[in-house]
């Protein structure tokens, strides 16, 4: 069994680690949250450009 | 009234059956058969395509490829100093990552097997695993995002009291993405190297007098290393072939090796050339996977 202070340690890093792995996942529900940014992503989907 | 016998599909199958029962070999040639000429189609025929390109030349009028024997492409790479940088330069990136990812994953991977709960052991599995359900792309375009003036890390950064620092496009904005995009690769196998040595092994080291560093340097980091070992095997390979990712958060001013290929191949349509370029993470990745080898890692993928 680990010491105390090893394993508060450890949990720590460990919680460190996971923000690393879930901080860009964030961004992208934000920046999906963004109506504005999904609007003219939608819009450019649909609508082709002009040409001439 | 008369019985009647089995049909003849039935008969021809009790046949085929009895027939494959007395021939083991042939059963084996017949279920090996598909997966082996599929790994020698898809992969080994696709090697030697590449090798056989990489020795043979390209028109200089016409742009078709002459299959003419020539040394001139290897030639080319072993004189060409840029390609020698960027060959460095990609190499030093899938190092660095590679020893990221187990400086990230080996205490997190620790903390899942030793210290906690089942329950939150499979909490923390599967939010290793979730992010790998995300696009790899927009996974890539984030950090692009947050790596930029107005970021998020600067914005983090900017929280602690520091920086604000100009990383957007730069190595450091490379590194921090490769080592995100590929972590779980190495948590994983170190999980499982981890989950395999014996409790008992480690009680028996604390019965003799061990304390918990020295248990941790004798009993659990040579256990480990084959684990760790596999791991650097995805991190590295997969740093060093990458070239969707230098594009993206890295920009147009730094090439890796995958980047040089694409365009050779792509831009310039000198697939010889673009071959013989090819060659080089292929020799790296022969080389690495020869260490590694001797360290055990393919025990424990």
């Amino acid at each position: 069994m680990e010491p105390r202070g090893v394993r508060i340690a450890l949990g720590a890093f460990s919680a460190l680690v996971m923000a690393f792995i879930y901080l860009p996942l964030l961004v992208i529900v934000q920046r999906v949250e963004d109506r504005e940014l999904a609007d003219r992503a939608l819009f450019d989907a649909l609508v082709p450009p002009r040409v001439g | 009234m008369a019985v009647s016998g089995p049909t003849a599909p039935i008969r021809a199958r009790t046949k085929l059956s009895a027939f494959l029962y007395r021939r083991r070999w042939l059963k084996l040639v017949l279920l090996l058969l598909p997966p082996l000429a599929w790994m020698t189609v898809v992969y080994l025929a696709a090697l030697g395509v590449l090798l056989a390109t990489a020795f043979w030349q390209q028109n200089v009028l016409t742009a078709q490829i002459d299959r003419v024997f020539t040394w001139n492409n290897l030639i080319q790479v072993k004189d060409t100093t840029a390609i020698h940088t960027v060959a460095y330069h990609t190499v030093a990136m899938a190092v660095v990552v590679t020893l990221t990812d187990i400086l990230l994953a080996f205490p997190l991977a620790y903390y899942m097997v030793r210290i906690a709960s089942p329950r939150l052991r499979a909490l923390m599995f599967v939010a290793v695993l979730m992010p790998l359900w995300s696009s790899y792309l927009i996974k890539a375009y984030t950090w692009r995002l947050m790596t930029g003036d107005a970021g998020t890390i600067n914005w983090l950064l900017g929280k602690a009291g520091l920086g604000p620092f100009n990383i957007a496009f730069s190595y450091t904005a490379m590194w921090l993405a490769f080592s995100y995009i590929w972590l779980p690769y190495m948590v994983l196998p170190i999980y499982a190297a981890l989950d395999r040595i014996p409790g008992s092994l480690l009680e028996a080291s604390g019965d003799l007098g061990a304390r918990a560093g020295r248990t941790f340097r004798r009993i659990v980091l040579p256990l480990a290393l084959p684990g760790v070992a596999a791991g650097s095997i995805f991190t590295f390979s997969l740093t060093l072939g990458d070239y969707i990712l230098p594009d993206l958060v890295g920009g147009s001013h730094y090439d890796f090796l995958g980047n040089l290929i694409f365009r050779y191949q792509g831009v310039a349509n000198n697939l010889p050339l673009a071959a013989a370029i090819a060659l080089v993470p292929v020799g790296v990745i022969i080389v690495y996977l020869l260490l590694m080898k001797r360290l055990g890692a393919f025990e424990a993928l």
